[in-house]
């Protein structure tokens, strides 16, 4: 369960409330019911992600605001994905209406269709046929993750110093992942030792490396990949999950009137 | 039924009409397939979406069927369907008839590699077009290197002509193998004699041969129409995000907006519109003509005129560019790797342990999709064979009833089906939840058509003289079968069972909801592992989908090999 259908979940009374002890080394900022029916397990953040080859040969600046991308030196440089269909097409967009606002992220949409943004279906069509930074594309600037830097590095070729990708933090939407406890269990109590385990450290430092998001507790070790080639933004962009759920399809329809129609 | 009351029937009767009580025998088990893994998980989740509350609503139906957005998807899931399919048809009538009429080196190979590209995932595929069809295509090195920098660049990509030419490539082979496999027996000997008599080339086809195909090209039209129809993957990437079918919408309403009413009332649009044109397509089938067939090996010459050299090198180069391009692009890409051309990322696949993004080793997806492929082509060859003979034996309303029934999963979104296996089949009367044998079932919803539609050509133009001729003689039904049917079917039946496996192979849509993590199938792993960033991610997919397609030219090659009883003998 992520944060953009969290809001559903808790509406529809989907889950019992368990406070696991391990929640007390999970930051509070990951912990968004505090009637605690769904626990955090892991945070990943969706980024824009950009060719670090490009940038340096082109000479152009990466950009450090969204705003810029709308400028001349991005046009035709950006590959998103369409929120209808796409998880991280939507955290993006969502990013989008943190920051301009309800009133106006739709401008700044039409400004970056006009600038010859390209919309994929789905995260891979965006990331190896449109991104040169690790496919076949052609365009330097695509939404991705956080820790798709180090994926690169860790699911190489050959052994690289330097992740080819790197990751504009000005961009980031997080995204926490979730796990609840169903309100119509027969079995609560093995149910808890389930969220107890995906809170302990052996759970948590095996996150990384299998799904590519960061762990929620304080107390685990990052891999070294991780630590060398990736970071997670302090300050990204963050929504209410009930706003997004209240919001999320009369969003998505506007959008696609803006960008698809 | 008894061998003495199907004797004297057969015996008796001026057709080859069987009793109603064998007829029906024939169609428990087709039936009973059918109602269980197919309408009853269908009407689950289907009437699921329309009582939200436990009553039924049919305002949603009547709220969803006026939206103009709905109706223009409507409009153009019909539009690109029927293009699709005619444009296929035009490509792979003379294909059908290069492959299955002209003798020529490499034959067989080339039979079974022209249905490779029908097995492979769309999200691999679409991606080896964008390739051939952007601005950095051969075609375009090509006009840049005859006019220079002043050549115009040709960028199909997302496009609808790029959605038809995919659907050509995809589609193919179902023009291929099912027309083929009754033209291949079709006496070439009623050809020359409209030839003797003076009618051109052209018509000699037109009038002779074109009357005696159109059961076979019917299903193919019917076939390559559902498909399309239903196309998911392809019209999403290569058409771009702004195009959209009925099926686009169904995933998007069922995995996005989590709106189930949405979702049954285009699943019922969907469903009306496929029973629609298998109604049409019912009324085509119904002339039938029978006429005597040939062992394969007579029916097919070399070459001889300049024009037929001609007409085969046109055809061999249509399959080369429209066929194999993508496929190389994909077994190129497959090779490459940061320190040049190499088998790193073969070498990947089988030695990597549970280690990796699929939680299993990703050779065992390789053996996955061989049992599972075989166990559902066992499942379709029994049901659509049943089937297939009862159409062709029993009672012509009940039978053309069965046939179309059948036909029906291949239009039904995968979704859908997908979807309402794992609510329907989870508790009793069928407790399958988490059980891999979900997965052939699924595979064989889709095969069984095919067994049908490559079968009942072949059936219905068996001179039902030679059944009664035998009965006649003594033969019990069980031997006439043997030894009258089968010779003459049994390679209809190797084309059915190469076609199944194919398809088995390669689906991915109802597979994906059904494959638990622990058994995941080829296209599953692919579709996995092209979810993750990484260059070795990428190129373990293309070889993945590399060896897909020689794991599945192979078993066809083998299976075309095969002889079954007398066959080729007759």
């Amino acid at each position: 369960m992520d944060t953009t259908f969290l809001s559903r979940a808790l509406d529809e009374e989907l889950f019992q409330a368990y406070r696991s002890p391990r929640l007390d080394v999970v930051p509070e900022r990951y912990q968004l019911d505090p009637e605690h029916r769904v626990t955090p397990v892991d945070v990943g953040d969706v980024c824009l992600n950009y060719d670090v080859a490009w940038f340096d040969e082109h000479d152009v600046a990466v950009p450090d605001d969204l705003a810029e991308l709308t400028g001349e030196d991005y046009e035709g440089r950006l590959a998103v994905m369409n929120p209808a269909t796409s998880s991280p097409g939507l955290a993006f967009l969502l990013a989008t209406i943190e920051r301009f606002g309800v009133d106006d992220y739709l401008d700044f949409w039409a400004d970056l269709r006009d600038n010859d943004v390209v919309v994929t279906d789905g995260w891979s069509q965006a990331y190896y046929d449109e991104f040169s930074g690790a496919g076949a594309g052609d365009r330097p600037l695509v939404v991705s993750y956080a820790s798709s830097p180090p994926a690169e590095v860790y699911f190489a070729d050959e052994e690289l110093e330097e992740a080819p990708t790197g990751v504009i933090g000005a961009s980031c939407f997080r995204q926490i992942e979730f796990v609840g406890i169903l309100a119509t269990t027969e079995h609560p109590d093995e149910a808890q030792q389930l969220v107890d385990f995906m809170l302990s450290p052996t759970f948590q430092e095996d996150i990384p490396l299998r799904m590519f998001v960061f762990p929620v507790v304080e107390d685990a070790e990052l891999p070294e990949v991780f630590v060398e080639h990736a970071q997670l933004p302090d300050d990204p962009f963050e929504l209410d999950p009930f706003v997004i759920g209240e919001n999320r399809e009369t969003w998505i329809d506007e959008w696609t009137r803006t960008v698809l129609r | 039924m008894t061998d003495t009351a199907g004797t004297q029937r057969v015996a008796a009767g001026p057709a080859q009409r069987r009793g109603p009580a064998a007829t029906a025998a024939l169609l428990v088990v087709p039936v009973l397939f059918l109602g269980l893994f197919f309408v009853y998980p269908v009407a689950t989740i289907v009437l699921t979406g329309l009582r939200p509350e436990g009553v039924l609503d049919l305002g949603a139906v009547w709220q969803v069927l006026s939206d103009p957005v709905v109706r223009r998807v409507a409009w153009f899931t019909v539009w690109q369907a029927t293009v699709s399919t005619a444009l296929t048809l035009a490509l792979g009538l003379p294909g059908a008839y290069v492959l299955s009429r002209m003798r020529f080196r490499g034959r067989n190979v080339l039979r079974a590699a022209v249905t490779v590209p029908f097995v492979l995932p769309t999200v691999v595929v679409a991606s080896a077009f964008l390739a051939l069809l952007g601005p950095q295509s051969p075609v375009n090195s090509l006009l840049e290197g005859v006019f220079g920098a002043a050549a115009p660049t040709l960028d199909l990509r997302r496009t609808v002509t790029a959605i038809l030419i995919a659907h050509a490539f995809f589609n193919y082979a179902v023009v291929v193998r099912t027309v083929g496999g009754l033209w291949a027996l079709l006496d070439p000997r009623l050809e020359d004699a409209a030839r003797v008599l003076g009618a051109s080339r052209w018509q000699a086809f037109r009038e002779v041969s074109l009357p005696l195909l159109r059961p076979a090209i019917a299903s193919a039209t019917a076939i390559v129409f559902l498909f399309t129809f239903t196309s998911f993957g392809v019209v999403l990437i290569l058409g771009g995000p702004a195009r959209a079918t009925i099926e686009v919408e169904i995933h998007r309403a069922t995995t996005q907006l989590l709106d189930l009413p949405l979702a049954s009332v285009l699943a019922l649009l969907q469903l009306i519109a496929v029973v629609t044109s298998l109604v049409v397509y019912g009324r085509l089938q119904r002339r039938t003509t029978q006429q005597p067939l040939v062992a394969s090996e007579r029916a097919s010459r070399p070459a001889r005129t300049r024009g037929e050299r001609r007409f085969l090198r046109a055809n061999l180069a249509l399959m080369a560019g429209l066929l194999a391009a993508p496929l190389l692009v994909l077994a190129e890409r497959s090779l490459s790797t940061a320190q040049g051309y190499g088998l790193t990322h073969y070498r990947a696949l089988f030695s990597a342990t549970a280690d990796t993004i699929l939680t299993v080793p990703p050779w065992l997806a390789i053996r996955n999709s061989i049992t599972f492929a075989v166990a559902a082509t066992v499942i379709a060859l029994i049901v659509g064979g049943l089937a297939a003979t009862a159409a062709v034996t029993g009672h012509g309303r009940v039978a053309r009833f069965v046939d179309g029934a059948l036909m029906v999963p291949l239009g039904t979104s995968a979704v859908t089906v997908g979807f309402g296996f794992l609510i329907a089949l989870n508790r009793p009367p069928v407790d399958l939840r988490g059980s891999p044998l979900l997965i052939p079932l699924a595979q064989a919803l889709i095969a069984t058509p095919f067994v049908v539609r490559t079968l009942l050509p072949v059936l219905r133009s068996i001179d039902h003289r030679l059944r009664e001729a035998a009965a006649t003689l003594g033969a019990t039904p069980r031997r006439i079968w043997r030894e009258v049917d089968l010779p003459i079917v049994g390679r209809a039946l190797l084309v059915a069972a190469g076609f199944s496996f194919a398809i088995a192979v390669g689906e991915f849509g109802a597979t994906v909801f059904v494959a638990r993590a622990q058994f995941p199938t080829m296209p599953v792993a692919i579709f996995r592992m092209l979810g993750r960033p990484g260059a070795a991610n990428f190129g373990q997919a293309m070889a993945m989908s590399t060896i897909l397609m020689v794991v599945t030219a192979t078993a066809l090659l083998l299976i075309d090999r095969l002889r079954v009883g007398q066959v080729g003998r007759f």
